[in-house]
């Protein structure tokens, strides 16, 4: 068995798990009252779109990063490896959240999460050295916030706070670069 | 885990006007350093690099100029870094550990992450780790119950795996204890006779104790580089006492005694006393040699 699938389940057990649990009942428990209520569909499912994706970057934060960062397993793979074990536990998530929330919007939300998810995993892997990348996780909750403030205003600035809604491929495509560019960091 | 034959250097690490900035600021600012077997102390003051300087010769930084070597390979090359880094281990100033393991699972998941795949061996090298550090009766044990001493303890052993042909500490000996602090010796000595290590410390007894070599740093260059004995050897004849505090000393600072100990020119007739390492350190720390 290869290092990498070694270290999947201590690199799960060393996860912080908490608030993915507060996340994803926080979540559900708002896309349930909007089903409920049948009203604010297009905030619940922007809501859970950038909470994910700052899910998605918390879960690059290894408080013993110090101590591990010298060993010869790169941090691309350590990163990875995080990075599928939050994919693995947002994914019911997501699911269940589409499946009470009504069909309209829902066929360009995963590509937005995607696109928001890869953005601010780029922006943590390219933090400068002595940052913490966790402060990353900021992005994609202020992108959607911008997004269902300033989106409707029109012009350059509302047209970028929809970014991630209205064109999510070109912006993944972008962001994935940045991203691998950073891998070796 | 895949092999590589060692290539094998007198010289463990090989560094030649190593600089690193951030932003306008120099943390390393252009140090030469060629380093062999043994044990090599760092010395100085907070801020004069020490830490930057073991992050890039532990290949977590790399430099923005200069030329580094380490044993015998250049870790600017993603694949000579690798083989560097099994072969070196690494401890951290302050290192942070997850509070839900027990420093068993912990060195042992820092085992895998050096790529050390068989079970069996990695079973017995974590527990001789964690015992040389003192932690086998307590290895079963949640770190988030053990003290900062024993965590830093855990830390150290995590560093040890593999009998690291260059160790690079920051510091190891934070929250030790006394006692502790003679184990961490008499441990590293054991370490220096299987290859070189490097750590970064306040404390010039340990440099006395420990080291073969000294280096004193000063805002990211190296002041002074020898032995123990020629950075005491730097401050003799220019370290007195008196009753009465000396304006003209470099330094003055009263001791046990209530006299007051100076370094710097000596005045005519002053009461020259033998230099310790702490005076040679503070004489070069001041920029004075």
């Amino acid at each position: 068995m290869s290092a990498t699938t070694q270290a999947a389940l201590p690199t799960a057990r060393s996860m912080a798990w908490t608030p993915v649990a507060v996340t994803a009942t926080g979540l559900v428990a708002v896309a349930a009252l909007s089903r409920a209520t049948d009203r604010g569909t297009p905030l619940a499912l922007s809501l859970t779109v950038g909470a994910l994706a700052a899910l998605a970057v918390l879960a690059l934060r290894d408080p013993a990063a110090a101590l591990l960062a010298a060993v010869p397993l790169s941090a691309w793979r350590r990163r990875g490896l995080r990075l599928a074990w939050i994919a693995v536990a947002v994914l019911p998530v997501w699911l269940v959240v589409t499946a009470l929330l009504p069909a309209a919007g829902l066929g360009t939300a995963f590509p937005a999460l995607l696109a928001l998810s890869t953005c601010a995993l780029a922006v943590a892997v390219w933090v400068p050295d002595g940052k913490d990348p966790g402060r990353a996780a900021a992005l994609p909750l202020l992108w959607v916030a911008a997004g269902s403030t300033v989106g409707s205003f029109g012009g350059p600035v509302g047209d970028v706070s929809l970014l991630w809604r209205e064109h999510p491929w070109p912006l993944l495509a972008v962001a994935g670069v940045l991203l691998a560019a950073g891998s070796s960091r | 885990m895949t092999e590589t034959a060692p290539v094998r250097t007198a010289l463990t690490v090989e560094a030649t006007g190593l600089v690193k900035r951030y932003g306008r600021t120099a943390a390393v600012d252009g140090i030469d350093l060629a380093v062999g077997p043994g044990v090599l102390g760092l010395l100085g003051p907070n801020g004069a690099g020490k830490t930057t300087l073991l992050r890039m010769l532990s290949t977590v930084l790399a430099p923005d100029s200069g030329s580094l070597r380490l044993l015998g390979r250049d870790p600017g090359v993603p694949q000579e870094r690798v083989e560097v880094r099994r072969r070196l281990g690494y401890l951290p100033q302050n290192p942070r550990l997850y509070p839900s393991f027990t420093p068993l699972e912990l060195v042992d998941y820092v085992a895998v992450l050096k790529e050390h795949t068989d079970v069996a061996w990695r079973r017995r090298e974590c527990t001789r780790v964690l015992e040389s550090v003192g932690m086998g009766d307590r290895m079963h044990h949640r770190i988030r119950t053990l003290s900062g001493g024993m965590q830093q303890r855990v830390a150290l052993a995590a560093a040890l795996l593999g009998s690291p042909e260059l160790l690079l500490l920051d510091e190891p000996a934070t929250g030790l204890d006394p006692e502790q602090r003679l184990e961490l010796r008499s441990l590293l000595a054991t370490s220096a006779q299987r290859g070189t290590v490097v750590l970064s410390t306040h404390n010039t007894g340990e440099v006395a104790a420990l080291c073969h070599r000294v280096a004193v740093m000063r805002e990211g260059r190296v002041w002074f580089l020898g032995t123990p004995a020629e950075l005491i050897a730097t401050a003799e004849g220019r370290v007195w006492e008196s009753e009465d505090p000396d304006p003209t000393a470099l330094r003055t600072w009263m001791t046990a005694a209530g006299t007051y100990r100076h370094i710097g020119a000596p005045p005519a007739g002053a009461d020259l006393v033998a230099a310790t390492l702490d005076d040679g350190y503070l004489l070069v720390s001041a920029g004075h040699q």
